[in-house]
């Protein structure tokens, strides 16, 4: 039976070919996703390893906030008694700070080093990068402690520093030069001294950009006097490790303690992980999003295909072949697809996989070189979609193949019993009912916690999607003759038949569309999702702010000299401003992040919706917490709070202000006055400026360009700029999910073209009959063409009906500090609609074109 | 070869008509110079066993297939010089057809069936005609109904009123009552008859059974890609003896 299923696959290459690249697409994202993140795995596991390959011990700071970073700083003394120890070849201590490289630009061209900036047509720029870090080391002693390496040069003493060899090369650095580098304090000049390769010969930075100074500088730079954030050690060969941990134990003061190098590996590689983790998840929901749009066309086309065969599987039954046998061979065919699209698709997911890579490369994450990992759980998850998925989807038509009588070879009109439309109707009311009121359940927070509430939603969706799926027949020929209705007045009989074909077989319209109604409710429920984002963010943006410039450094998240925010206050025309700061404190044993700002300058700036106290007044010594965290704590305004500090260890704050609005500011906020005796991140990440009434916007504008000249990495916007600024990012992060998202329509639509062209090969004998009777080939083609109009637009409303109501309930649960309205965008829904329709229109030009050559004379000449 | 060019208005006719599928070993002719005229006003049946070339000489007359040497002509229309387009236009506006079986879209009911052609074409029907059409098929009360919905007799009634609708210049009907009873069958047939009789209907009928062939004016037999014998008011028992002494 097997070979039947072969024979039958030769005989239709071009349907067998569409619906393993249907299958493959999703095999492909899949292996593609898997690919990606175990090779990224690989690769910063071995990195982490590089990095952490040339000490054994390290000590530093028990306990942290969440990111090594924020690590208590110790005392530098210790690092002269670690060093006497027995056992100990070599240690250093370890600084790390912000550090950011400049060089000079003469008409957009790197100029040669020495070029003085106010030349004509040259202005300074700051190195930039757009994600990885931009920071400083100390080199120390023993610089190979850190995997640090002399590319060219030697390393810097006092005066000097030494830049990676990436940069050096990238920005024609030149050794010898001095070179202006923007450090907490502000801009200050070096020498560089040489060039520096990170853990191996390659210089493996994944595209981080950094500086590395003598210990005494970057201890000034950084601002840890006479301290270390930890200090790595050596063993001389032979000694035992756990002797040398104990040894060094006892040197260290309370709450210092030591760690092996396997930890701090482990550490930086959980680090990546997370990060790639994310990565993973958001690559295998779109996986997962192809691989269901995939798997409904899979049945769809079994389905008709079985109906097409159904005299051919009779004649077999009267010959002789059993049930069993008919249904193996239907088995057989989807068996040898999913083979197929599993082959193709692990290619096609390594292809992926590179592509993002090198995506990645591209945009400066200077990934070093790895692996392509496949591994066996990568070719186990293939094989399950690829095969598992193609079997399941054509095990419901390989079942009805059983049912196929012998005496349907002989019978013009039989028609296989379709299972009951009652009991469809009945699991789609149950269905909905249940999905309906999973979403109410999360919208009305019935479910606590952030992980049940997911897991409950995507429950209720997912039920829901079924639900339409089934209900979707019993709407299919409403619908369709609704969506047609204007059809036969536009388009006279093609319209009326295109129409009517729509809506002649409900159930397979209503399958074909239910593939294309669950890439259009995804992207329905990103748009709304975006949509009120974006009005919350608008609002918050107009309403809520005061301050009429920001300022914030152009490479994202790099912080940047509070030196920079207070040479603003000079300015006559300035009425408040202040630099804003991040970090983590402890309250009652769990981290929290905190803002650091200037108490007395915030509300002039933004709109915090004081509930009470006054923040004004506030100053040192002061705290500002948002009115959830103060109910749960009991917290009034005049109470002390116990903190906990990464530099500054517990103390009292006294809540000055309690504040409803924690759409700019975290849900607490500390003075600037207490932030560098108690963080280790002492730069701004970005300020806010207002300036008085009546001042003129573009006068304020150049002057306080004219201020911060010095400081060529920062980016000053007006209002209107902040605002288009991040909404364009916002635009473009959600033109990248709907892109992905794109990908399951663009397979749905595959789907209507191959369901189409089945169609199509189903009604060659009616078509024979219109074109005789003088239906012309243009005629013939629009109606094809019209059909899969009225079915795309079927699929887009159900989606978009769902997409929705998805992203209603999303929009609904998320925290008001993030989405505080349901916004529905109608305009880009209807366009939503009619993008969709329009696919539609041009994935059905094969089949009507099919159908427009097919030969009258062949189609109705009885066999 | 009967060649029978009468100076009556001749409705369509085929000069020299050659007719070769394949190539090679495989090669079968399907016509051999077949030269035969049909006036207007007349009901003429083609006949031949199977293979005899009998469909193949309707399919090339009536535009749904093309011949590999000599000419088809409907009125003066030489169906050689058309493109697709043009061809696809002569068939909607100037020959109905009938079909054995499979003559109606099951999307739509009896009525829009008969409409179909002109409805392709834009047009407006002519109202009074195909009341008076309907009314001579006697579909009267089933007109809204799909052909699902029908007997086979019915569907080939709505099939003839169809053909007759669009007031043709010719009606080509290929095995019209192959699919049916008798007693359908004959119904059908005295249609068609009366089509001739009343409106002087031109129409060419491929039919094997001898009986259908009684109801035409004049028989024409073909064997072999060739016309053979050549028969006016054909009687059922001498139709019958034709084909026995041909050998059918």
């Amino acid at each position: 039976m097997f070979r039947l299923a072969l024979r039958e696959i030769r005989g239709h290459k071009i349907r067998f070919a569409l619906t393993t690249i249907l299958v493959m697409f999703g095999v492909g994202f899949v292996v593609g996703s898997f690919v990606l993140t175990d090779s990224l795995r690989a690769t910063f596991g071995q990195l982490s390893s590089d990095i952490n390959a040339n000490f054994d011990l390290a000590v530093r700071a028990e306990g942290d906030f969440g990111s090594r970073q924020e690590q208590t700083p110790i005392e530098a003394s210790l690092l002269t008694n670690i060093r006497e120890t027995p056992g100990v070849e070599s240690a250093d201590g370890v600084l790390v700070g912000y550090a950011q490289p400049t060089y000079v630009e003469c008409d957009g061209e790197i100029a040669p080093a020495g070029t003085d900036q106010g030349a004509p047509g040259c202005q300074r720029k700051a190195v930039e990068t757009q994600g990885p870090p931009i920071f400083g080391f100390s080199a120390g002693d023993h610089p190979e402690l850190q995997a640090l390496s002399l590319a060219d040069g030697s390393w810097p003493g006092d005066g000097e520093f030494a830049l990676d060899a990436t940069t050096v090369e990238k920005y024609h650095y030149e050794i010898g030069q001095t070179y202006t580098v923007l450090v907490l304090s502000g801009p200050a000049d070096f020498v560089l001294s040489g060039s520096i390769n990170f853990a191996g010969e390659t210089n493996d930075t994944v595209g981080a950009v950094f500086s590395v100074f003598d210990t005494a500088t970057a201890q000034a730079l950084f601002d840890y006097p006479d301290q270390f954030l930890s200090i790595y050690i050596k063993a001389e060969p032979g000694t035992d490790i756990g002797q040398l941990t104990e040894a060094v134990q006892w040197l260290l003061p309370e709450g210092v303690t030591v760690a092996t190098s396997d930890d701090l590996t482990q550490e930086s590689a959980d680090g990546f992980n997370s990060i790639v983790g994310i990565f993973n998840n958001i690559l295998l929901a779109f996986a997962f999003v192809t691989v269901l749009v995939a798997s409904v066309l899979i049945f769809v086309v079994f389905t008709i295909t079985i109906g097409q065969r159904m005299r051919e599987l009779s004649l077999l039954r009267a010959l002789g072949a059993s049930a069993k046998q008919i249904s193996r061979s239907v088995l057989g065919e989807a068996v040898a697809i999913g083979a197929t699209a599993t082959v193709l698709g692990v290619g096609l997911g390594v292809l992926i996989a590179l592509g993002i890579r090198a995506a990645l490369d591209a945009g400066g994450f200077g990934l070093p070189a790895g692996p392509v990992e496949i591994r066996p759980r990568t070719a186990i998850a293939a094989l399950l979609v690829g095969i598992g998925i193609t079997l399941i989807a054509a095990y419901s038509p390989a079942r009805k193949s059983r049912r196929i009588p012998p005496i349907a070879a002989l019978r013009e009109d039989y028609a296989i019993p379709e299972s009951s439309s009652r009991i469809r109707f009945a699991v789609g009311v149950i269905a909905g009912l249940f999905g309906l009121s999973c979403i109410a359940a999360t919208m009305f927070n019935v479910v606590d916690g952030t992980a049940a509430m997911i897991v409950v939603l995507v429950l209720g969706a997912l039920t829901l999607m079924l639900s339409v799926a089934l209900l979707s027949d019993a709407l299919a020929r409403p619908l369709a003759l609704g969506i047609g209705a204007p059809l036969p007045r536009l388009f006279r009989t093609p319209g009326e038949m295109a129409r009517q074909n729509a809506a002649r077989n409900p159930r397979r319209t209503s399958s074909t569309a239910a593939a294309l109604m669950i890439g259009v409710a995804m992207i329905g429920m990103v748009t709304v999702v975006g949509q009120s984002l974006r009005s919350t963010f608008l609002s918050t943006l107009s309403s809520g702010i005061s301050a009429d410039f920001f300022i914030q450094a152009n490479s994202p998240g790099t912080q940047f000299s509070p030196a920079a925010a207070e040479s603003l206050e000079s300015l006559d025309f300035v009425s408040a401003s202040t630099g804003f700061r991040q970090g983590e404190i402890s309250v009652e044993g769990e981290t929290k992040t905190v803002t650091g700002a200037r108490l007395s300058k915030i509300d002039a700036l933004f709109d915090l919706g004081v509930v009470d106290g006054d923040p004004n007044q506030a100053g040192p010594g002061d705290i500002l917490v948002h009115k959830d965290p103060a109910r749960d704590l009991g917290l009034n305004v005049g109470d002390t709070v116990a903190v906990t500090t990464v530099a500054g260890g517990p103390q009292q704050f006294r809540v000055a202000a309690i504040f409803e609005n924690a759409s700019v500011v975290d849900n607490w906020v500390l003075d600037l006055g207490d932030w560098d005796a108690n963080f280790n991140q002492k730069g701004d990440l970005f300020a806010a400026v207002a300036v008085s009434a009546g001042t003129d916007i573009g006068v304020a504008d150049a002057q306080i360009r004219d201020a911060l000249s010095e400081y060529p990495q920062l980016k000053i916007q007006t209002k209107e700029e902040f605002q288009d600024d991040n909404e364009a990012q916002l635009n473009a992060f959600l033109l990248t999910v709907n892109a992905l998202l794109g990908f399951a329509v663009l397979v749905a639509m595959v789907g209507v073209a191959v369901t189409l062209s089945l169609s199509v090969f189903e009604r060659t004998r009616e078509i024979g009959l219109v074109r005789a009777v003088g239906m012309t080939r243009r005629q013939t083609r629009l109606m094809i063409l019209l059909e899969s109009l009225v079915i795309s637009m079927f699929g887009a409303l159900l989606g978009i009906f769902l997409g929705v109501t998805f992203g209603a309930a999303i929009a609904a649960i998320v925290p008001d500090t993030v989405i505080n309205t349901v916004s529905v965008p109608v305009g880009q829904l209807v366009f939503l609609a009619a993008l969709t329709a329009l696919a539609g229109v041009l994935f059905a030009l094969w089949p009507a074109r099919r159908a427009a050559r097919l030969k009258v004379l062949d189609a109705i000449s009885s066999e | 070869m009967t060649s029978t060019t009468a100076p009556a208005k001749i409705a369509a006719r085929a000069e020299q008509a050659l007719k070769v599928y394949g190539s090679g070993q495989t090669e079968v002719t399907a016509l051999r110079n077949v030269s035969v005229g049909f006036r207007g006003g007349e009901f003429t049946a083609i006949m031949g066993p199977s293979g005899s070339g009998k469909s193949t000489l309707m399919h090339c007359m009536a535009g749904l297939d093309s011949l590999t040497s000599g000419h088809t002509y409907i009125g003066d229309t030489d169906l050689g010089s058309l493109n697709e387009a043009s061809l696809t236009r002569l068939r909607r506006d100037r020959i109905g057809f009938i079909f054995q079986a499979f003559n109606l879209v099951p999307t739509l009911d009896a009525l829009e069936n008969i409409l179909l052609p002109s409805s392709l074409a834009g047009r407006k029907p002519d109202q009074d005609w195909v009341d008076e059409v309907v009314r001579t098929v006697g579909l009267g009360n089933r007109l809204n109904h799909r052909p699902n919905e029908l007997s086979g007799g019915q569907q080939q009634r709505v099939a003839v009123a169809r053909a007759l609708a669009n007031k043709p210049e010719i009606v080509f009907a290929d095995e019209p009552t192959g699919n049916l009873d008798s007693a359908s069958g004959g119904e059908i047939l005295d249609f068609m008859r009366s089509a001739v009789d009343t409106f002087g209907q031109t129409i060419v009928m491929v039919t094997h059974d001898a009986t259908a062939a009684s109801y035409a004016d004049r028989v024409v037999f073909l064997a072999d890609g060739s016309i053979v014998h050549e028969m006016t008011e054909p009687a059922a028992d001498l139709v019958l003896d034709t084909i026995k002494s041909l050998g059918g």
